[in-house]
């Protein structure tokens, strides 16, 4: 069976090392710079995610990270993956540029005018789609592969059977990638038009009332049962996927740290049933998993 | 102004459908509640009848939701010349651009409108790149407007968000107006009983009664409105909307569920 690539997020420089010891083969990473946020402020119009302190700020970063990563002989990834105005896009492509130039690997998109202007450049950045572009179907794959792009992020929202019949007839010259820890939604990424702030609830955080019963979406803490698909992982390698992302950009590093330890030990297949996944998931993060933050189900 | 309806096709006679040229049909959020084609007759005959144009709306798809919507799309052609595709599904787009397959129309649901209510108060006072973010359509940008010309693209669907939209102002395209159901978000499928927490696994489309529930959020000041399997809030004044954008030229309004 190919060789899998843990994905993991970072937002310091400092941060990678550490999680590629751990066993990432590959971080990502936004990167908000203050002539931004000064235009645009810091909610998630940029990468999709909010605050500042879950990107980077400065070009320099974006060296350091490369250095470092390639050090490891691993890859990192910038994430642009939100949708941009007209007016936004000298700012995007500046940050493409830079990031070019100081010697990134790869960029997550999903605004197809920053993939058209990626292929007009001849950029030698490798695309990969983000999960804000929607992609349940293999048609969707053959519509962007027109944008050049190496690796599709599979929607977090897809059943395990829809996954594997999309795998089964789907195009083999891109790989896939699925997210597989933390921040599972009810919403669909691509979909939810919800702004994500800093100051204020986001729309899975808002308590709804529906007569006298109270809604609460995501009430649980990610951070103390976190989602994860590890019940989930051998069946989504078998079906030929290869990259497994580990969400929660701005996550502490420690958490972050854990997860990829736990991912790989599944991976490498320590734990012969479900039972011992679910008891080393119990003894690294110090709870029994819920069904409810199942992945994939 | 062409004014359209969009119905229930489950229930075409059960609704009056006042005089217009042209009805929106399907589902714009679950594959699972798109017609078969023998369920559609009575709309079909409708149709006929009062000689109006048909817009088949459809969702975001997986493989089966795509086999089935192509499926569809066959027997319709035998029955009807010419209709509209509302596609929310850029494989679906891919498809029936090479199948030559209806007049495709870009979907609200892709368009790249920022439709949270919450961000009509920026207007207040906006830095003014701000305010240019939050009235443009994401899609709706130089290049990518001409890549969409090799998929015959000339219409794209907007919802009626409190704050301005613009269109840009190339005489190119046309745009169709929703109102008043402003989209926020899309489950996978519906909440089970109307609970978050527990989101139906295998749904049974045929249960699905089209209802509008009416939730609120203390904080936002608007009802929000669950529509099966989306969130959706309202806004039924569009006389501004229709005086800053010249290019809109087709109001779309909901009467599959009822508003008031």
């Amino acid at each position: 069976m190919k060789q899998y690539n843990i994905v993991a997020p970072i937002c310091s420089v400092r941060e990678v090392e550490p999680v590629l010891k751990a066993g990432a083969g590959e971080v990502y990473f936004g990167i908000m710079p203050e002539n931004w946020i000064k235009k645009y402020g810091n909610a998630d119009f940029i990468s999709r995610r909010q605050n500042e302190k879950a990107h980077l700020s400065t070009y320099n970063d974006l060296s350091e990270i490369v250095r470092i990563a390639s050090d490891y002989g691993c890859e990192s990834t910038l994430a642009l993956n939100a949708r941009y105005s007209e007016n936004q896009m000298p700012y995007i492509y500046e940050i493409l540029n830079e990031w070019e130039a100081r010697g990134g690997h790869s960029v997550i998109a999903a605004d197809m005018e920053l993939l058209l202007w990626l292929d007009g450049k001849g950029s030698r950045l490798r695309r990969q789609l983000s999960v804000m572009t929607g992609i349940f179907n293999k048609h969707s794959v053959g519509f962007f592969k027109q944008f050049d792009i190496s690796r599709v992020v599979l929607p977090r929202e897809m059943a395990m059977e829809e996954i594997r019949e999309f795998m089964k007839y789907t195009n083999r010259e891109v790989d896939y990638e699925i997210i597989v820890m933390f921040q599972k939604c009810e919403f669909i990424d691509s979909f939810c038009r919800f702004y994500h702030s800093v100051a204020e609830e986001h729309g899975c955080q808002m308590t709804f009332l529906c007569g006298n019963m109270k809604m609460n979406h995501l009430n649980n803490n990610d951070l103390l049962t976190p989602f994860c698909a590890a019940c989930k992982l051998h069946a989504l390698r078998e079906t030929g996927i290869t990259n497994f992302k580990i969400a929660g950009r701005a996550y502490p590093a420690e958490l972050i740290i854990k997860s990829i330890g736990f991912i790989k030990q599944t991976l490498d297949n320590y734990f012969p049933s479900y039972v011992d996944i679910q008891n080393n998931y119990k003894s690294i993060f110090g709870r029994s998993c819920r069904i409810k933050n199942c992945y994939y189900r | 102004m062409e004014i359209c309806y969009k119905i229930d096709f489950r229930r075409p006679d059960k609704i009056e459908i006042p005089s217009c040229k042209r009805i929106y049909f399907g589902h714009e959020t679950c594959e699972k509640l798109l017609p078969e084609f023998n369920e559609i007759r009575k709309l079909l005959e409708l149709s006929e009848k009062r000689n109006l144009e048909l817009t088949f709306v459809t969702p975001f798809l997986t493989d089966k939701g795509i086999e089935k919507v192509m499926r569809f799309l066959e027997e319709l052609k035998t029955a009807v010349q010419d209709f509209e595709i509302v596609v929310s599904d850029w494989g679906l787009l891919h498809l029936i651009s090479s199948n030559k397959t209806g007049i495709p129309v870009i979907s609200r649901f892709l368009t790249g409108q920022q439709t949270d209510f919450r961000l009509n108060r920026f207007e207040k006072t906006p830095p003014l790149e701000m305010e240019e973010h939050l009235a443009s359509c994401t899609l709706l940008k130089k290049q990518s407007l001409a890549f969409f010309d090799r998929y015959g693209i000339e219409r794209f669907e907007l919802s009626n968000t409190p704050q301005t939209v613009k269109t840009g102002d190339c005489d190119k395209y046309r745009y169709s107006l929703y109102i008043p159901f402003i989209p926020l978000s899309i489950f996978r499928t519906c909440p089970e009983n109307f609970d978050f927490n527990h989101i139906r696994e295998n749904c049974n489309s045929r249960m699905c009664k089209r209802n509008r529930v009416e939730w609120s959020n203390p904080a936002s000041g608007y009802k929000i409105y669950c529509i099966d399997n989306a969130l959706y809030y309202a806004n039924p004044d569009y006389e501004a909307k229709l005086h800053d954008n010249m290019y809109i030229d087709r109001i779309v309004c909901d009467i599959a569920t009822p508003f008031l």
